[in-house]
């Protein structure tokens, strides 16, 4: 988990072809790098940190990237590895803030109405696209991270193994799990959607 | 199957087997709506502009 980047083969490019490389094969995936980090952190300071963070490191090891290989891929793993490193470790602390807000929320009486107005205030097509974020939002890290390689992403069960550091067998459990949970919290609104 | 890592024959299969099947047609067709709406609902946000210029100007350095 520590290694960001395994060194089969060595190389060692020079200081143009690093940023020749790193112009051309990584630069541009910034978008969906901070998109991803985004859908991880929910914070969008937190996401540019980390996307800063994973380039650095990303041109830091580049005499490991192989040209011409997966470079989106060897991207993704060390922003993945970057997070569980280092943010995640940085989050443990908010939990007790959130209890209390949470506590205050339900200790006042006006919360529903007020509640209700927010609601009618949104137009439907934001709802829609709320509803389908606060569904991925609501998985537990492990279970959205496989969604968003697979289903926004389009990584290969395999390219997605490599990522995660995970076998593919658990790939493919950890995507069930996660679409059953999706299908409980969206299944009745899809299969509306697919009758029209 | 929906995550193109069927094999051409598993591919068949399915498709033979959902012609039939009530069941596994909606089944499959709630798990393709899913995704779809994944895809199409989630708007991606904006990448800040100085985000890729600040990562450029750091690596030259």
């Amino acid at each position: 988990m520590t290694n960001q980047v395994d060194t089969p083969v060595k190389r060692t490019y020079s200081e143009a072809k690093k940023v020749r490389v790193f112009d051309g094969e990584f630069m541009p995936h910034v978008d969906s790098m901070y998109n991803f980090a985004y859908r991880l952190t929910f914070d969008e300071d937190d996401a540019k940190d980390l996307v800063q963070d994973t380039y650095m490191k990303a041109f830091r090891f580049i005499n490991s990237f192989q040209e011409g290989t997966n470079a989106k891929a060897w991207l993704y793993r060390i922003l993945k590895n970057s997070f569980i490193n280092d943010y995640r470790k940085k989050s443990k602390q908010p939990a007790k803030v959130d209890y209390q807000e949470v506590e205050q929320f339900y200790n006042s009486e006006d919360t529903p109405s007020t509640a209700t107005v927010d609601l009618r205030l949104e137009t439907t097509k934001d709802m829609i696209g709320d509803e389908i974020s606060n569904a991925l939002n609501s998985l537990a890290v492990d279970f959205r991270t496989v969604v968003i390689l697979c289903d926004l992403e389009g990584f290969t069960y395999e390219e997605m193994a490599k990522i995660l550091d995970i076998p593919i067998g658990t790939v493919r459990s950890r995507l069930h799990r996660a679409r059953n949970l999706l299908r409980e919290k969206l299944g009745s609104y899809a299969m509306s959607m697919g009758y029209n | 199957m929906l995550d193109n890592e069927a094999t051409p024959n598993q591919e068949e299969f399915f498709y033979g087997h959902i012609e039939k099947c009530m069941v596994c047609f909606a089944h499959y067709n709630v798990e393709k709506q899913i995704r779809q709406l994944l895809k199409s609902k989630l708007n991606n946000k904006e990448v800040p502009n100085a985000l890729a210029e600040e990562i450029r100007r750091k690596i030259v350095s």
